[in-house]
């Protein structure tokens, strides 16, 4: 079940968005709840619909407030949130402001549901991956984690030592397990085995240098030398996703 | 008689090796005209034979003193300071005296004492001094593939391991021959022996630079090859740029006949009729209408070009761009890679009939690197022969290096490039550092 919200000052195109998301969505056995606002303030008085919105489409040309300004206040926050523009021209501006949106759609009728249909498709997949979680007996309690929220896990005297985001702050858990047994519980993510000990999100990469890796909160990770060409060509598949 | 002719043979080759050497690590002296280095290159094999047969009995001043003249014309044929030309020197001479310890070691057990001491001692030397030139001109084939042809990645490896047979060969003909000058018969032979190992190790020399002089040829017009498609590229993006610019004139000027028309229409107070007008005005520039920004003239023009040409051929173009007006790169190679990597996808696409045909298209500043990355819908076959990309184009010798030219590019500028198929999605990442 996806949630989304569809904001344009135009009620037509709305109502255009809104047939083609749901038809496509009927066709790939999902199912969605859209909501539609006229404005950016509608849309962001609904504070508890917020949390509960998988995806936000936003306009970015609306008279009242301009879309981006009403991403960046979606954004203040929640993350995780997945944000799609609206635009008629697609502007470099719109990176500038860095609200991670995954796509610019065009207002050109002649590839709009081609267009939408690509969001849809972009947008459950980063569904999938934020609603992943993993749950294990932690030394601390048991607990599950997003395995989005995972910085890296090191493997230090026989324990794992996972590094984890829990709201804005480090959290660190450990575990009796094996390094190669997680790496093949993690393998479908965006993981890579940095080093023999340790294993690392990309998502939290910003560096790769000779046998060092540094993350989010400059945390710097040693790279096995052997390993370090893979390592590149991960990062840089990563980086280069779209 | 023989001695002085082959010690002479000896002197010329061991210049020749210098040279050969010393030009894998430092550039020749391009002040200097052909004749002076003729003259130069003539009084180093002159001062150097008279040398060798002045101190022959001394083998340490032999060296040295070889050394030092060969230091000496090094510094003024070659742009290289007096220490380097030592250095030079002093291991090129280290190599020497390496290959004939190994083969008077090798030898020392074969040669018997029965032979006459006199007279054969000094053929018995001349067959093992030329397989020890035949090694040493070995060795240095290698420093020169290592270090001197660098950028002649391109030329097959299988030309050079051809290159290989004609001194093995030699090698173990030299060899076989010292094998059998331990039979006696063959003692009279020796001349027409030693005359005939010589001979090889010419012919082998000879072989050397005329494949060498061919493999410079060919690894030119590769380059040659890809300054054309660079050329080529270039000069599109101008076309791009002055259709672009008239387009521009011609909606200027179509603008004021629109304004006129349209404050005629008000004044008379047909204000009906000018808002259906005004909504056919901007209906049309719609279609023309430049749609996509990233703060460089030069992107923008290609990328919406391109955009036209994928929406007359129904691919859907997806695109992530930021801030662009800041580049690692030279125009002219963004240019080059751009154009490339899109190229590539509309062909690939062209060839997709029954799924859906798409291009995605990265171009962002991310933590401090330009990432270029495209992915696009193709029909599963990729060519390649090996490291290199062939193309699925007709004119198979002059397509294919598009992403030769892109991997050239990226590494230029110290950057990556790498690229994953699977089964109907081909993609291709470029990072390149600021």
């Amino acid at each position: 079940m996806i949630y989304i919200a569809l904001c344009d000052d135009d009620i037509s195109f709305l109502k255009i968005a809104k047939e083609i998301i749901e038809r496509y969505m009927q066709s790939c056995d999902y199912v969605c709840n859209i909501d539609l606002y006229q404005s950016g303030n509608d849309l962001l008085r609904e504070k508890t619909k917020l949390e509960m919105y998988d995806l936000v489409f936003l306009d970015v040309d609306m008279p009242e407030k301009s879309g981006i300004d009403v991403a960046r206040e979606i954004r203040n926050t929640n993350n995780k949130i997945t944000i799609a523009f609206i635009t008629a021209y697609i502007n470099y501006a719109l990176d500038g402001y860095k609200v991670n949106a995954i796509r610019c759609i065009l207002k050109d009728s002649s590839t709009l549901q081609e267009s939408l249909q690509e969001c849809m498709d972009v947008a459950l997949i980063q569904k999938a991956k934020k609603e992943a979680t993993i749950e294990k007996k932690f030394r601390e309690g048991t607990r599950r984690i997003c395995i989005e929220d995972i910085i890296y896990v090191e493997s230090y005297l026989h324990l794992l030592h996972f590094h984890v985001y829990v709201g804005n702050e480090i959290a660190q858990f450990t575990l009796y397990d094996k390094m190669d047994d997680m790496e093949q519980q993690l393998s479908s993510y965006d993981f890579f085995r940095i080093h023999k000990s340790y294993f690392a999100n990309l998502k939290y990469v910003q560096k790769v240098d000779r046998y060092q890796l540094t993350t989010a909160n400059n945390i710097k990770l040693p790279i096995g030398q052997a390993r370090y060409n893979r390592v590149k060509e991960a990062f840089l598949e990563y980086c280069g996703r779209i | 008689m023989i001695e002085h002719i082959y010690g002479i043979v000896y002197t010329i080759i061991f210049i020749l090796f210098s040279r050969l050497f010393v030009s894998c690590f430092v550039h020749e002296k391009k002040a200097n005209k052909k004749i002076v280095g003729y003259m130069l290159v003539f009084l180093w094999m002159f001062s150097d034979y008279v040398m060798s047969v002045w101190l022959n009995q001394n083998m340490f001043a032999k060296a040295c003193a070889i050394v030092v003249i060969g230091a000496i014309f090094t510094c003024f044929l070659y742009d290289t300071t007096p220490v380097k030309s030592v250095v030079l020197m002093m291991l090129y001479s280290g190599i020497c005296f390496a290959s004939d310890y190994f083969v008077y070691l090798f030898t020392g057990n074969i040669i018997t004492q029965d032979v006459n001491d006199n007279v054969s001692d000094a053929f018995i030397s001349l067959l093992p001094g030329t397989v020890s030139q035949i090694i040493i001109f070995f060795v240095i084939m290698l420093f020169c593939r290592k270090f001197k042809y660098k950028d002649m990645d391109r030329v097959d490896n299988g030309v050079w391991l051809r290159l290989l047979v004609i001194p093995l060969f030699t090698m173990t003909a030299v060899i076989s021959i010292l094998f059998y000058f331990q039979d006696g018969t063959m003692m009279e032979r020796k001349n027409t022996l030693v005359f005939v190992a010589v001979g090889m190790l010419l012919i082998n020399i000879y072989v050397f630079y005329m494949l060498r002089d061919i493999l410079v040829r060919e690894s030119q017009l590769q380059r040659d090859k890809v300054l054309l498609e660079q050329a080529e590229h270039t000069v599109k993006m101008y076309q791009y740029i002055s259709e672009n610019y008239e387009k521009q004139k011609k909606r200027e000027h179509e603008y004021r006949n629109q304004l006129f028309v349209l404050r005629n229409l008000i004044e008379r107070g047909e204000c009906l009729q000018a808002h259906d007008l005004m909504q056919q005005y901007t209906e049309d520039a719609d279609s023309d209408a430049n749609l996509i920004d990233t703060n460089n003239v030069i992107i923008n023009t290609i990328l919406n070009t391109k955009y036209m040409e994928m929406k007359k051929r129904n691919i859907l173009f997806i695109v992530q761009i930021g801030d662009l007006s800041m580049l690692p790169i030279k125009n002219r190679d963004m240019v080059v890679v751009l154009t490339n990597i899109i190229d590539n996808a509309l062909e690939a696409c062209e060839k997709v009939k029954d799924k859906k045909r798409y291009i995605k298209l990265k171009v962002q500043n991310e933590h401090d690197n330009l990432i270029i990355s495209c992915e696009n819908s193709f029909d599963g076959i990729v060519h390649r022969n090996k490291d290199q990309y062939l193309t699925t184009k007709q004119e198979s010798e002059f397509h294919g290096i598009g992403i030769c030219n892109i991997k050239e590019v990226a590494s230029k500028y110290n950057g990556d490039c790498i690229i994953r198929t699977e089964e109907f999605r081909f993609r291709i990442i470029v990072s390149i550092p600021f």
